[in-house]
């Protein structure tokens, strides 16, 4: 059935607004652990979902039923579903304008991961076992190669009729550290938007190696000190505290639930002047890029915090209306199965004045964290709690011993107050994913940072 | 024949004259109602049918696969299974599941489930927003919602297995937030297979939560205190610690803080840790795995001692073991199983078992601790030894045997397989749950153990 048929019937049904967005995802996975192939899988997922307003509420039904009855059917249900939901609801939704996009996106890759041979992919993975297992109390590893070419097509009752393809190519890595009883995991990946190319922009057999050696340091590294200390956090993880503190309170849809600790700060000081947050998806190459949003609004370059001063929450087109913030394409899904709701894309910290040696120089006992095992905030009281990959302690201005298991919490509005320098080294860090009930590609990033005083724990 | 069934049957045909020597077909037929809360209203009204199957084939020793979301796509994958085949490891003991021995459990069908309007279901979630809002005028009921709905799912091979197996499920949340001169917030769910649960109580519970975790105050001893995690708290450690290390592919090469220590006694004799595929009512309960063995309960560690690991058919065809009926078809960072990813090892109901008492009197016998009801980071744990660090943001102390009042986050410290080697006690107050990032179905109580480093 045509797709402006499937429009008319919902608009005929009594919608105010209506979408359908076909996506498809086709791609090949590789895992291999010690020298062989654990599984290799290939396959597409495909449908599509229908979302309408009708009555300021949303009905939404997605299928992978992509034959006229099926399609017909869920708009037939996602109307009635709306329907439900206006009855309930107190608080109509409105959708910001926004041009009607027509057209074409297509970020063709460079070398096409599909026309690479999976022996090719899969001696990478070799590749870098070896490497890896040339580092010293490396136990074992396992590697996983992934790439995926992921097709959009969003219609709307408004005219906008945009299809985008990006590809995405990464590869991972669990190493294994061991020294008698002891015993370091550490996760690493290296890839980005685009296809086999992404491993011509930087190599990821160095990468691994270096995960390697830091998994083996933590082996002989000590607990740390508990408290309140300066502390200087590498670009991975400048990266994390960019994403997790501050990042996910600036979603609009959680400040609109009253799940944000930013709720009613716009244009507000919510940090020390030296620092600016961005979210950017239009950056090449980097991992949670995309050309437009799965509401088939243009993505944008967001200034979230601007010399400290909260300027911008990332938005839908409902949230946008509701906020009277610009459309910034905000909203994504996982596939076409999953609802758009807020998501972030490459979140750093701008670049600032310092050299590292300077930021570390003045600290006469501190520690220098880095890298990343994870995080995770709380978003309505503000709080937040991230664990580094690595650490060192800061004594005297110098790096001296390893730490392990370091991990540091605070409260969000207090802590972007207690950064007091900025390096100069920005760097976007590896691949990662972003669990909000539905998992995107991220990516996260920023110089060295230092902060006057963290919460550290993890000492036993 | 239903029609899955019967697709599945036209693509193993396919397969077996492609080429392969052997062959199997998974399918998954989901269908999923959604309601969901955002500020005290039903905003959003969802449905979504997830249909598709996975091809699972060998040539020789070596094994391909690959997925499609129809018939038609999927006679055509069989190629790309085939294509993928050279690859692999040899896996010389690696056959298809030929048992017939499956049994049935009980409770995982609801009729009840099935008839359920779009009306109906919002009116139930309505049910929860309204007991929440009469807990507290302040309360909002910021996040939540309820699932609903039923699979279908079945494995044909060539060996001649056709298994199939059906389940209902409903699932209830609520988020509330309680904001007066500060935030707090409180959380109660249910999962069940059935519409057994209270929907208004479900609203309550999670209002009351968060006005009990209103006006923390901090820490003030830090130091190694008794820690009384709750069930929600338990889980979230047991996923990313406990359950992995159990997993019999991690034993076996020494990436489990319990490789090597089968007949060893690895927790408190107080405890016994059990997977169960056959639990009644149980979240993942069904008559086989995602690869056809049949369910069945699987004493893991018996008061206190290590008495086997979790297997899939692979990882049990490489290590000489019998598969355990944990061959789980799981995507990395999705909690539930879809045709989309080739088997590996995933728990299916895990449980600790032991001598219980009412959490109340667990708490009277602690002079001063603390008692977690979520943590932030369990996923940050290192893995391979077991050493955590969580920051713990809903939390009561206890004091003189006693619930005293809310205090402000504190870190947690420790190594979660010592501190289940040092249980005070079990509570009697199991909950189903699941995994938030991995595969997982679980019934757990909540525990008070001892050793966990609190900073607050």
């Amino acid at each position: 059935m045509e797709d402006s048929r499937l429009i008319s019937l919902a608009m005929d049904n009594g919608a105010d607004y209506a979408e359908i967005r076909y996506g498809s995802k086709r791609g090949t996975s590789l895992e291999i652990q010690g020298n062989e192939v654990k599984s290799a899988s290939y396959g597409e997922d495909s449908g599509a979902s229908v979302r309408v307003l009708s009555g300021g509420a949303w009905g939404f039904y997605s299928t992978s039923d992509l034959t006229d009855a099926g399609m017909k059917s869920a708009m037939e249900t996602a109307v009635k579903l709306a329907k439900v939901s206006a009855a309930n609801v107190t608080e109509k939704a409105v959708l910001a304008e926004i041009p009607r996009a027509t057209g074409k996106e297509i970020w063709a890759p460079k070398k096409n991961a599909l026309d690479i041979p999976i022996e090719e992919k899969r001696d990478l993975l070799l590749d870098i076992a070896r490497a890896v297992k040339e580092v010293e109390k490396i136990h074992s590893i396992t590697t996983g190669y992934g790439d995926n070419t992921e097709m959009q097509h969003v219609v709307n009752s408004e005219g906008t009729d945009v299809y985008t393809e990006v590809s995405r190519t990464y590869a991972r890595a669990r190493i294994i550290a061991r020294e008698g009883a002891d015993i370091v995991g550490f996760v690493a990946s290296a890839g980005g938007t685009g296809g086999y190319e992404v491993f011509d922009i930087s190599d990821p057999i160095e990468h691994f190696a270096e995960s390697a050696r830091s998994a083996a340091r933590i082996l002989t590294a000590s607990s740390p000190p508990s408290g309140k200390f300066p502390v200087v956090t590498d670009p991975d993880l400048t990266g994390v505290f960019a994403h997790e503190a501050l990042g996910h309170a600036t979603e609009a849809d959680l400040v609109q639930s009253g799940s944000s600790c930013l709720a009613g700060k716009i244009e507000q000081k919510i940090g020390n002047d030296i620092v600016t947050i961005v979210d950017d998806p239009t950056l090449p190459n980097v991992y949670g890029s995309f050309p437009y949003d799965a509401e088939g609004v243009k993505a944008k370059r967001k200034v979230l915090v601007d010399k400290g001063v909260l300027k911008s929450y990332i938005v839908n087109r409902e949230t946008a209306a509701r906020y009277g913030i610009m459309p910034n394409g905000g909203a994504r899904a996982e596939s076409y199965a999953h609802r758009p709701i807020v998501r972030m894309s490459n979140t750093f910290i701008e670049n600032g004045a310092h050299s590292f040696e300077e930021l570390i120089e003045d600290i006469k006992y501190g520690i220098y964290a880095k890298g990343s095992r994870g995080g995770q905030v709380d978003t309505t009281r503000g709080s937040f709690q991230f664990s580094a990959e690595e650490a060192f302690l800061i004594e005297n201005g110098e790096i001296t011993k390893p730490l392990k298991d370091v991990s540091l919490s605070g409260m969000t509005l207090e802590i972007l107050n207690m950064i007091d320098a900025v390096g100069n080294d920005l760097r976007l860090s590896s691949p990662g994913n972003c669990g909000k009930g539905q998992w995107v590609p991220v990516s996260d990033g920023g110089p060295h940072v230092r902060i006057q005083g963290a919460v550290i724990g993890g000492g036993q | 024949m239903d029609e899955m069934m019967a697709s599945a049957e036209r693509i193993l045909k396919r397969a077996m004259e492609s080429g392969a020597d052997s062959a199997e077909i998974f399918y998954m037929d989901r269908k999923t109602d959604s309601y969901s809360i955002e500020k005290n209203v039903i905003n959003f009204t969802s449905g979504n049918v997830e249909r598709g199957f996975g091809i699972r084939l060998l040539v020789g020793p070596k094994i391909g696969f690959s997925y499609a979301t129809t018939e038609e796509k999927a006679l055509k994958a069989v190629e790309e299974a085939i294509r993928l085949t050279p690859l692999s490891k040899e896996r010389t003991n690696f056959h298809f599941s030929t048992r017939t021995d499956f049994k049935t459990p009980d409770k995982t069908w609801n009729e009840k489930v099935v008839g359920i309007e779009p009306q109906e279901g919002a009116d139930l979630a309505k049910q929860m927003i309204e007991a929440a809002l009469e807990v507290d005028r302040d309360i909002n009921a910021a996040d939540g919602g309820i699932d609903i709905g039923q699979y279908h799912t079945g494995i044909v091979n060539n060996e001649g297995l056709s298994v199939s197996d059906r389940g209902t499920f409903a699932h209830a949340g609520l988020y509330a937030v309680l904001e007066r001169d500060e935030v707090s917030a409180g959380e109660e769910f249910v999962l069940s297979r059935a519409l057994d649960m209270d929907f208004a109580e479900i609203g309550r519970k999670a209002a009351e939560l968060a006005v009990s975790f209103h006006g923390p105050v901090k820490l003030e001893r830090s130091g190694k205190i008794p820690v009384v995690f709750a069930n929600t708290a338990l889980n979230q450690m047991f996923e990313f610690i406990t359950v992995p290390a159990l997993y019999g592919d991690a034993a076996e090469r020494g990436e489990s803080v319990y490789s090597g220590k089968n007949g060893e006694k690895v927790a408190d004799s107080k405890i016994s840790i059990v997977d169960d595929g056959l639990m009644p009512g149980g979240i993942t309960s069904q008559k086989m795995d995602d690869e056809g063995i049949p369910s069945r309960r699987n004493v893991i560690i018996e008061n206190g001692e290590l008495k086997r690991f979790l297997y899939d058919m692979a990882s049990a065809s490489e290590f000489g073991k019998e598969p355990t009926g944990n061959g789980i078809r799981a995507q990395r960072l999705s909690g539930k199983n879809t045709f989309k990813a080739p088997p590996v090892t995933g728990a299916r109901n895990i449980t600790v078992e032991g001598s219980t008492v009412e959490r109340d009197k667990l708490i009277s016998e602690i002079d001063y601790g603390i008692l977690v009801y979520s943590v932030l980071g369990a996923h940050t744990s290192n893995p391979a030894s077991g050493d955590f660090s969580v920051n713990a943001g809903h939390l009561f102390l206890i004091e003189n045997g006693e619930v005293t009042k809310p205090l402000k986050s504190a870190m947690l410290g420790g190594n979660l397989p010592a501190a289940l080697n040092s249980v005070i006690g079990v509570a009697d107050d199991y909950k189903v749950m699941s995994g938030h990032i991995y595969f997982m179905g679980s019934k757990l109580p909540s525990i008070a153990v001892n050793g966990v480093n609190v900073t607050g």
